[in-house]
């Protein structure tokens, strides 16, 4: 279900300079010959900072104001309830600091003065709930909406937005699914699930030189298929996927299957999933001896990957969307006023929540409340430069340049190793 | 400040967040409730308590009128419509939930076979829709019946609603006597584990049969199923307009579903009354004794779990048409015992009990779903009071009413004198 | 074909086969210990304790608390882990016996003598609040211990038993000996064989079924507490893992033959290989037709099997008719 159909992806793996030693020119020999894969030749690059604004700064100093301004209304869905909640909450803030930022420097259109609102509704990450939740603001007379967070109700908020003309950007969902609906309001300003899988494939068998890989997956929607893309670029990339293993969401004890894929002898061991498995999983895998290299993608990319794998969490890779923080140019300050407002860590995706609120900030600028005129003004943004990377999107949706981050834990945190860049045509 | 916002707070206590310090207060919570029980239980008299009489037996006037439900049903909608599309989805919710417990009822109530595995049904009616009216199996027709059947963006089967609703339901009926096969000699308690194996079952299989044929898609689901038409009327289509108001979808299917619970309430009304609705009787109170009474349990029961999947698996393709998507995570098992609680809490055995009960517990499912976790805590609590304090249920077939009671009394005691048995 | 017959045998190493089987026994060791409880249950009162595998789950959230407490790490010396787990466990024993006693006492006691649904909703409505209580007060979040206990002995080449599953295996055997012990050689043991051979004559001759239930409650959810334990050295644990590991204890106790105790212990075993060697070895038997993710549904699967096929167990089962 992950498949690059159709489209003309440039697969341009920009390598900016990041400081990486790895003799890895992949020797298409068998056993007995050294092995090219030295997962431990990858180190973290030196963090770079770049110059932002401190339009950022502003927002925390300001005091509130109340105003008699009209409001405004942009919708917030996401996972605000259950296991998952750290995501959505994140990215909540993330466009609540957008709206708060507008508010402080104002907002106007053709001579009016607005206050923008975010009107937030959750969706636990269940289509049923979402679409009675898309209903909601639909109801509430939202004019765009930040959201979903997952894919699986985003694909059916989706449907809703659509038939009412509201514009939809969601931070976080990755399954292709969602803008190939032909949806004229679904828009990501992440990168796809079919790019981010080879991305991941290509940094083990050419990156890493391990070529003997095994492809674990925790038969979510997520979790398959972006594990079904990297099983797909492997063969590709002149790798070989040794074993394919299936875990179930709900499951603690993951024995069975590692002790399976042990047989096998992976240098390299891909899982698509979500942290809350991920961590445990290579817990055991240590426990059982199994020596290989983790690699994950966007789902184990937190601080719940970290915490649940314990001691056993140094060396582990995985990817996300989006770029570095530490390349991200407005990161630093973005940091900074999420952690005063929050006292928290940004989790995952606020800085995307808070460049896609922005996104429709500036086209209810450009052409006020009208739904369609922010449809209008949303899909002809051009270069917008954010917190995270700068957009454009594509006639369907997506984001032109996709960018995708590896990152290792070094010393108990997560380090940027590897970016790459697809521009999509 | 709302009253959920004020029940969250209560609930939570002034002590802070350590769990055992939350423990303490809600324990001193509970002690002083029970303490205002034990005091008031002899000032309130006992009429304030009466239990409400089963429809068409002395109950109220407007209840007794079943003419002035289906208004209700009818025109609650559209009064609906006048606060926005929210409170339509959620009624719509509600109703599937309806048509559900009604199913349920029919194995549960009628036939006292505790199913903990119904949501099985609901899935199989949903993937039989699903799969028969969208893309999902262009790929293998394609190839199979290639002059059949075109390739492209209408590919796959589409096959219109009055064929495939009905055809769902009877694939769900054959699944359930395929379910019900094994359990015929299962005692009560083994039966319910039983059941709720195969409901997990339904649902990893789902997840799963992407391979080595795509038949289900995985998790992924089935997408881009096709709304319900009729005639020319789509039912997906948003731009359908009432006077000025605009009939959105989930309308739409609100009033499919409606018509769908007539028909359900009047065949199993029927069913209820014939024979066989006897015989289901007599198979709840004592197996053996019916069978000796030459009842023929075996067919009996199958014919239970086929009903049973029979509506639901209806409901289940309407879900599937309505939602235009479907994945395995909209299977779990928490749906069966949601189902079972609505059945248990309106009245086991009752039809008017089984939708009040829907509609009870599915509007304060659905309206407090912002407090997830909470709102089950509140349901756990309130299906142990309820099966401790009245078990029978809210509107009590006034059979079950009789059974259950009599029951319960036996271990306490004669019935206080003056109180006589129902005629 | 020819794929098939190399997918039959590939990955497939004798190591890889003993491992498989180490990982069944400890992880049916577990299972075998939560069975002790819901077979007790049974044997006494005819109920299936869905709440049960929730006052387990009550257990690990307890453990996690004491250790981290303690402040336990991975680096921690034995010197400090073995008596912060010491603490834990009783603390988790006397939470769980307290929990076990209370729910027999609110929840179903009055219902003793209810048609038999009742109960079992009861039960249900009582696992729903555990969770949700757990979820809303404490943290919907996954848990992980530290690696608190560190080693194993190698076996083969490529096999070895950590000390946790060793401990695991030891700990279960010599609870079910204890528990032996315990009815056997105690009245209130004496008292539930009775009830669970006859309920009305055993209460005719003086025992008290009051007792009896609450004692026996007690006394499994003391198990599970110790279960509880050893789950969460090895495995990962959120508000929901009570629901699932219940399901599989149940259906180990149905296995072995429910009231059983020897029973309990060896369908536990037996359930944990099943689950091990079927994960593991599913896909290669079956062509990759069937996947590891079917993991639950061989649970399920070898339940209905027994039910239809060996009802009462393999070492029968030991429940009184019921009048």
């Amino acid at each position: 279900m992950v498949r690059a159909r159709g489209l003309a992806v440039l697969a341009s793996a920009t390598l900016l300079p990041l400081a990486f030693a790895c003799g890895s020119t992949g020797s298409g020999g068998g056993g007995g010959t050294a092995s090219t894969c030295k997962p431990d030749s990858v180190a973290a690059a030196p963090a770079q900072t770049a110059a932002f604004s401190a339009q950022l700064a502003s927002v925390v100093h300001r005091a509130a104001q109340t105003s008699n301004d009209p409001i405004i209304k942009i919708g917030y869905i996401g996972i605000l309830s259950g296991q998952y909640t750290s995501y959505g909450v994140d990215e909540q803030r993330g466009a609540q600091l957008a709206i708060d930022a507008a508010n402080a420097a104002g907002v106007s259109y053709n001579g009016t003065s607005y206050t923008l609102q975010l009107d937030s509704q959750d969706d636990a990450a269940d289509p049923t709930k979402g679409a009675q939740g898309a209903t909601k603001l639909v109801d509430d007379k939202v004019v765009a909406v930040i959201g979903g967070t997952f894919s699986g109700a985003t694909i059916a908020e989706s449907k809703i937005f659509s038939d009412n003309g509201i514009t939809q950007i969601s931070p976080s969902a990755t399954n292709p699914k969602y803008t190939s609906q032909g949806f004229k309001t679904a828009f990501r300003v992440v990168g796809r699930d079919d790019q981010q899988g080879p991305a991941d494939a290509d940094f083990i068998v050419k990156t890493l030189g391990c070529l003997n890989v095994g492809v674990m997956d925790d038969k979510s929607q997520y979790g398959q298929g972006l594990a079904d893309a990297v099983n797909t670029q492997v063969p590709v990339d002149k790798g070989t996927v040794v074993d394919r293993e299936h875990v179930d969401t709900n499951q603690t004890d993951f024995s069975a299957q590692l002790t399976a894929m042990k047989g096998h002898n992976p240098d390299v061991i891909f899982y698509g999933g979500y942290s809350a498995q991920f961590g445990p999983i290579v817990q055991q895998a240590r426990r059982l001896g199994i020596k290989a290299t983790f690699v994950s993608g966007d789902g184990s990319q937190d601080s719940d990957a970290i915490k649940l794998a314990g001691s056993d969490a140094e060396g582990l890779f995985a990817s996300n969307a989006g770029p570095a923080p530490s390349l991200q140019p407005g990161y630093a300050a973005f940091q900074a006023a999420y952690k005063a407002k929050y006292n928290d860590n940004i989790f995952q995706y606020a800085p995307q929540a808070f460049d896609a609120t922005n996104i429709i900030i500036n086209a209810i600028k450009a052409g006020g409340a009208d739904k369609a005129a922010i449809l209008a003004g949303v899909a002809a943004t051009n270069n917008y430069q954010g917190v995270a990377q700068s957009y454009t999107f594509t006639s369907t949706g997506d984001v032109k340049e996709s960018i995708f981050t590896i990152y290792k834990v070094e010393s108990g945190a997560w380090k940027a190793v590897k970016a790459v860049t697809l521009n999509v045509s | 400040m709302s009253f959920l916002d004020i029940f969250q707070a209560v609930l939570h206590g002034p002590f802070g967040d350590f769990p055992f310090a939350i423990l303490a207060w809600q324990a001193i919570l509970v002690g002083a409730i029970y303490l205002a029980v034990r005091l008031l239980r002899g000032r309130i008299p006992k009429t304030a308590f009466s239990p409400l009489r089963p429809v068409g037996r002395g109950a109220s006037a407007a209840l007794r009128n079943i003419y002035v439900l289906v208004a209700i049903g009818l025109l609650l909608p559209l009064a609906e419509l006048f606060t926005g599309g929210y409170l339509i989805s959620v009624t719509y919710s509600i109703e599937l939930y309806v048509m559900l417990a009604i199913g349920l009822n029919i194995v549960v109530g009628f036939t006292g076979l505790l199913d903990l595995g119904y949501v099985a049904f609901f899935a199989v009616g949903a993937y039989v829709f699903g799969i028969f009216a969208s893309p999902q199996l262009a790929d293998v027709t394609h190839r199979t019946l290639y002059f059949l059947v075109p390739s492209g963006p209408a590919a796959g089967i589409h096959i219109s609603m009055w064929v495939l609703l009905p055809v769902a339901g009877l694939v769900a009926a054959l699944f359930g006597a395929l379910i019900g096969l094994p359990t015929l000699r299962l005692r009560g308690d083994y039966l319910a584990i039983v059941t709720l194996g195969f409901g997990e079952i339904t649902r990893i299989f789902a997840n799963n049969l992407d391979t080595p044929v795509n038949i289900t898609n995985g998790p992924s689901g089935v997408t881009d199923i096709d709304p319900i038409w009729i005639g020319n009327y789509s039912f997906g289509d948003p731009n359908h307009y009432l006077g000025p108001f605009r009939f959105t979808p989930f309308l739409n299917y609100y009033y499919l579903v409606f018509v769908l619970i007539l028909i359900t309430v009047f065949i199993v009304n029927r069913l209820a009354n014939s024979r066989i609705g006897r015989a289901w009787g007599a198979v709840r109170e004592d197996e053996t004794a019916a069978e000796v009474a030459g009842i023929n349990t075996r067919n009996l029961k199958l014919l239970a779990y086929a009903s049973g999947g029979f509506f639901g698996g209806m409901a289940g393709a309407v879900f599937a048409a309505g939602q235009h998507i479907i994945a395995p995570e909209s299977f779990q098992l928490f749906v069966s015992i949601l189902v079972l609680c609505m059945v248990v809490a309106g009245g086991m055995g009752s039809i008017p009990g089984s939708i009040l009960g829907a509609v009870v517990v599915g509007a304060v499912y659905f309206l407090t779903s912002q407090f997830q976790y909470l709102s089950i805590l509140v349901f756990g609590i309130l299906l142990v009071l309820l099966i401790i304090v009245r078990p029978q249920g809210i509107l009590p077939s006034a059979q079950r009413k009789l059974e259950l009671e009599v029951e319960i009394d036996e271990a306490s005691g004669p019935p206080p004198a003056g109180e006589t048995l129902p005629a | 074909m020819a794929n098939c017959l190399n997918i039959l045998t590939s990955g497939f190493t004798v190591d890889g086969l003993f491992q498989q089987l180490i990982n069944g026994l400890t992880l049916g060791s577990i299972y075998a210990l939560i069975a002790l409880g819901y077979s007790m249950v049974y044997g006494v009162l005819e109920l299936i304790n869905f709440a049960h595998g929730d006052v387990f789950m009550i257990g690990t959230f307890v453990v996690l608390g004491v250790v981290d407490r303690f402040g336990l790490t991975d680096q921690s010396s034995l010197v400090v882990v073995i008596p912060a787990l010491l603490v834990a466990m009783i603390a988790a024993m006397a939470v769980c016996a307290a929990l076990g006693f209370t729910i027999e006492k609110v929840a179903y006691r009055p219902l003793r003598n209810a048609p038999r649904l009742a109960p079992l909703i009861s039960a249900i409505g009582v696992s729903f609040l555990l969770e949700a209580w757990v979820a809303t007060y404490v943290s919907a979040d996954y848990f992980t211990l530290p690696n608190l206990i560190h080693g194993e002995i190698p076996i083969l080449p490529d096999v070895s038993i950590s000390y946790v599953q060793i401990l695991m295996f030891v700990s279960s055997i010599a609870m079910m000996f204890f528990l032996q012990l315990l009815v056997r050689r105690t009245r209130l043991g004496r008292g539930m064989r009775a009830v669970a051979q006859d309920r009305d004559a055993a209460a005719l001759m003086g025992v008290n079924m009051d007792r009896v239930v609450s004692f026996t409650f007690v006394i499994g959810s003391a198990l599970a507490a110790v279960a509880a334990l050893l789950w969460t050295l090895n495995f990962s644990f959120n508000q929901t893992v009570g629901f699932i590991a219940g399901l599989k204890a149940f259906t180990a106790a149905v296995i072995g033959g429910i009231g059983n105790i020897p029973g309990a212990m060896l369908g536990g075993f037996l359930l944990g290989l099943a689950e091990s060697l079927g994960a593991g070895y599913i896909s290669n038997l079956t062509c990759g037709i069937f996947n590891s993710s079917y993991q639950n549904v061989f649970a399920f699967a070898f339940l209905i099997l027994m039910l239809v096929l060996r009802p009462s167990g393999i070492l029968r089962e030991r429940v009184s008719e019921r009048a």
